[in-house]
């Protein structure tokens, strides 16, 4: 018996400390310091109530600095030095998002799996591919000693750093970090360089070409060309309308019909199977689209009489939230607005002079080269009639649970080879120049007028974005910055994966007073919103419309709004402006389809419907039914269309993913050539207006079985939700679904269902009143403990603002707290 | 000492120790206070038990001073999401609770039987007056026979 007993004991003491200690790999933390209700996740709790008025020591600062907190969180630093105003940046945005700021950097220097293990996987052989940190190293070792980018990111490595030891020193590293059972490494200036690549990777790097080939070896080159075009189909709003100097440097595109591909079937295997690899990784990694807003209004267009600005960049909505807010004073800094947690500049903001945002410029970035490769010549392509050798880097990828993985990545001079099946295919992305992007940020961070706002954005390489300009003494202006490669036209069109034997090499860019922007325009207004910024007659390529850019509808209402006759504008007018729901291209096609109905035997819900939408004013707000019915018949008329076309041409690439483009066909062909062939191919549809009706009574059928009989009671509000998903995608942690207004194609931009995609942050600032305001969905923390984790969501989805205050008058507003720093 | 005395005062001694383990990240002080009980008890029963509520304290009640101080019921909501029970915010306490409770229990177990193996720790231990009987079946002191 006690022999019995003893077995017992051990068995039972080696399993609870075994599971204590190792826990079960992924599926279990150790329970043992993840459950320790004094050090382990519980902590979350304390971390949550240690925002309080505090003397703190950090190491490296040279002088007391101040953090004055408001009562929501947005942080005011203040600092004797730069120096120290960076190392404070680095501390707080670590001791409010370091599971965040770890998560960026591990997923572009390839080490998710180290932590999250084999899920990961494929994620960090892309990203090792790709070659964020590889860039970012080259960046790190190219900056001056005297760069003030460089005092900026060893300051914030060392701020970072210091709250990583107090972290650990009192058991307060973040929950998720302590039930993934690891410790976040030191922070590196490369770091942050890498967290910039991020951004740029997800803003810009697309995989169009491959779509595109496959799209040319269905569909055929001739509806190819006619329904992804370079120059949109449909109305646009180029924010630069010209008169453009003309090309000096680099080669003109040759007319479209000039440049059919002629791709072989190897090179669309190879397009197709390296397009699969692309889709199968994690969200966010390729760039689709893209979804933000800025513009700026002149005096002469203010009732208020100082310029005007507003921004929102669309981006995932998470928890937390991309943007962390906060002022930042020194004596040669003072600057408000939102940062990326990990980089120590403010992104978008204003400083005492000047205000500024951002939308992404959309232009093509994204080039796929098909190296030659020779059994007789292993290791090396043929470029520039040479047999050259490939340049190789190795990597071990750690695996939480598993073996380490070995990978080898090759270069061509293009970049590196990312296919991994059928030909090597080699990816040439802006983002892989090594930049001085951060250094252009701190220089607008201290731009006093559009001189140095101007000068400063010279340098800027991308991810190409339009930055929008307004300044205290009434200017305004926009210039879509950064780099617009040019390729040596020998081989096929840009847009389709290309000959790597060096006849379509990137050879330059568009000289920067060649790039589109314009400055104090007479209309007294500059806007974008992803749209094509200039207009057909543009002496540069810069991309298609399928994808590249947006269909443009959201721009086209911002300019409807802002181009009113007489009209005078006021701060509160930009908000309504960021959160219009009016939809455009329902305010083009509904007309058209109520046209198309008269005449048409319609039932007592079909008659309902329509009778709904006649009324409608084109918003998509929670409550309207007409909102639904409208949505819904937009789809089934793209359905109707289109279907058949990918079924007979047995097109494998999900059509949905180009409903942007096929959109824009669409709206073309209903308002200005009803007869296309496109609407021919199926039955006795032979135009618009009767693929029209045929997709309204499909649309209502569906609606009818979907939501009941009456259409009164199909709110846009019960279809249509939005969610703010979390970083880490734990789904207990989300915000929403809630109802939600909007659609793709609104200002208020709320694409998808649930829309998880949108403004990210919007502000508005008023220069004669010296008032900014912004707003952003989540919270300061990513602790879901905190109150500071999703206490902005409400305001922001109820389309309410935040004033953004200066230090000194946030230390005076109700539940601000203090706290001091010294060495 | 009887046993009761002594097993209340390993039992808060066991408690007190696993408690300032755990407090400075020592989470399995509980099994090695559980050990000690183990061993000191003389009971196999009442030393698990003194190992499992020395457990239970110490786990529980930094859990408790946080609910005090800073309300726990969101961090708890937060875990259990975590987790992938959302909304069972009482899952992550139960499993804290747990934890803390099979550290001492097993720890004490363990204690117990390396107890039985050591002959002089087990007569060491005082053990509570048993009457016995002598072959003849006399009642007869052990201990007083043995000296």
């Amino acid at each position: 018996m006690r022999y019995v007993s003893a077995a017992g004991a051990v068995v039972v003491s080696a399993l609870v400390l075994y599971l204590s200690f190792f826990g079960l790999g992924l599926t279990l933390p150790p329970l043992g310091p993840a459950f320790n209700p004094s050090t382990g996740a519980w902590t979350m709790a304390a971390d949550a109530a240690s925002n309080g008025a505090q003397t703190l020591h950090l190491s490296g600062l040279t002088q007391p600095a101040r953090i004055v907190l408001e009562a929501n969180g947005t942080a005011h630093i203040t600092a004797a030095t730069d120096h120290d105003l960076f190392l404070a940046t680095g501390y707080v945005h670590a001791k409010f998002r370091l599971f965040q700021m770890d998560l960026l950097r591990r997923q572009g220097e390839g080490r998710l799996s180290e932590v999250f293990g084999k899920a990961a996987l494929d994620s960090d052989r892309f990203e090792l591919q790709l070659g964020l940190l590889r860039t970012a190293q080259v960046e790190w070792a190219q900056l001056p000693a005297t760069d003030p980018s460089r005092v900026a990111l060893e300051a914030y490595a060392q701020g970072v750093n210091d709250r990583i030891d107090e972290a650990e020193r009192e058991h307060q590293l973040p929950a998720m970090v302590t039930l993934s059972n690891y410790k976040p490494a030191p922070w590196t200036p490369i770091d942050s360089l890498v967290v910039k690549g991020d951004m740029t990777q997800t803003l810009n790097f697309t995989d169009t070409p491959l779509v595109m080939a496959q799209l040319e070896k269905t569909l055929g080159p001739d509806l190819t060309s006619e329904w992804f075009p370079v120059l949109p189909p449909n109305q646009q709003s180029p924010y630069d309308p010209g008169p453009y100097p003309p090309n000096s440097g680099v080669q003109k595109i040759p007319p479209l019909s000039t440049q059919k591909a002629e791709l072989t079937t190897e090179q669309v295997a190879s397009a197709e199977a390296l397009y699969q690899r692309l889709d199968a990784l994690p969200a966010g990694l390729i760039a689709h689209g893209g979804e933000s807003n800025n513009w700026a209004v002149a005096p002469s267009k203010s009732a208020t009489g100082g310029a005007l600005l507003a921004g929102d960049p669309h981006l995932h909505l998470t928890l937390p939230a991309i943007w962390y807010q906060l002022t930042m004073d020194s004596p040669t800094y003072h600057v408000a607005g939102v940062s990326i947690p990990g980089t120590p500049v403010i992104l978008i903001g204003h400083n005492q002079h000047i205000a500024w945002s951002l939308t992404d410029a959309q232009n093509q970035q994204t080039f796929f080269y098909d190296e030659q490769e020779d059994s007789s010549h292993p290791g090396e392509y043929m470029w520039n009639g040479q047999w050259t050798k490939y340049t190789f880097a190795h990597y071990d990828i750690p695996v939480a649970g598993g073996a380490t993985q070995h990978l080898t990545v090759k270069y061509s001079v293009h970049g590196p080879v990312i296919s991994d099946r059928g030909l090597s295919t080699s990816v040439w992305w802006a983002g892989n120049i090594p930049s001085q992007d951060l250094s252009v940020m701190l220089r607008i961070d201290q731009a006093s007028d559009f001189a140095g706002f101007r000068t400063a954005l010279k340098d800027w390489l991308s991810p190409t974005h339009n930055f929008v300009y307004s300044d205290d003494k009434g200017n305004i202006g926009l210039i879509s910055a950064g780099y617009y490669p040019q390729l040596a036209q020998g081989g096929g069109p840009q847009w389709l994966p290309m000959p790597g034997t060096g006849e379509n090499d990137v050879i330059g860019t568009i000289p920067y007073d060649q790039i589109p922007q314009v400055y104090n325009p007479p209309s007294g207004f500059v806007w974008s919103a992803n749209q094509r910024q200039v207009t057909s007659g543009y002496p540069f390529y810069i991309g298609t419309a399928s994808n590249f850019f947006d269909p443009g509808y959201r721009a086209n209402e911002i300019a409807r709004t802002l181009s009113q006759p007489g009209k005078k504008f006021t701060a509160m007018d930009m908000m309504a402006l960021q959160t219009d729901t009016r939809d455009y291209l329902a305010g083009e096609v509904v007309p058209k389809l109520l046209q198309a109905l008269n005449g048409e035997q319609l039932n007592a819900t079909e008659q309902q419907a329509r009778d709904a939408l006649a009324s409608w004013n084109d918003n998509m707000d929670v409550s309207s039914s007409a909102a639904s019915v409208w949505w819904i018949f937009w789809q089934e008329y793209l359905n109707g269309t289109f279907d058949p076309w990918w079924k007979s041409h047995k097109v494998k690439i999900d059509r949905a993913e180009l409903n942007d483009a096929l959109t824009q066909d669409l709206d073309a062909w209903t308002l200005h050539d009803p007869t296309n062939p496109a609407f021919t191919l199926v039955g006795a549809t032979q135009n618009a207006g009767d693929m029209m009706k045929q997709s309204f009574h499909a649309a209502v059928s569906m609606m009818a079985t979907r939501l009941g009989s009456d259409p009164s009671k199909w709110t846009w509000g019960r279809i249509h939700q939005r969610t703010l998903e979390n970083l880490a995608l734990i789904s207990g942690l989300d915000y929403g679904p809630v109802p939600e207004r909007g659609d793709a194609y609104t200002p208020l931009a709320a694409p998808d269902f649930p829309s998880t995609h949108g403004p990210s942050w919007r502000m508005v600032v008023d220069w004669s009143s010296q008032s900014f305001s912004g707003v952003y969905p989540g919270g300061q923390s990513e602790n879901p403990a905190s109150d500071w984790y999703s206490d902005r969501a409400q305001t922001w989805l109820d389309g309410h603002y935040d004033p953004m205050l200066d230090a000194t008058h946030a230390a005076t507003t109700t539940g601000a707290v203090t706290w001091t720093l010294q060495s | 000492m009887s046993l009761l005395v002594r097993f209340l005062t390993v039992l808060v001694g066991a408690a007190a120790l696993a408690l300032m383990g755990v407090l400075v990240g020592a989470w399995w002080a509980p099994f090695v206070a559980g050990i000690a009980a183990g061993v000191l008890i003389p009971r196999g029963w009442w030393a698990v038990l003194a190992g499992a509520v020395a457990g239970l304290v110490a786990w529980g009640a930094p859990l408790e001073y946080a609910q005090i101080e800073f309300g726990l019921a969101r961090t708890a909501t937060s875990l259990a999401a975590i987790m992938g029970f959302n909304g069972a915010a009482t899952i992550p306490v139960a499993l804290t609770l747990v934890v803390g409770i099979l550290l001492g229990f097993s720890g004490a177990w363990f204690g117990t039987v390396a107890r039985s193996f050591y002959p002089t720790a087990r007569a060491s231990v005082p053990r509570p007056a048993r009457p016995q009987k002598e072959k003849s079946g006399r009642p007869l002191d052990a201990a007083a026979r043995r000296n």
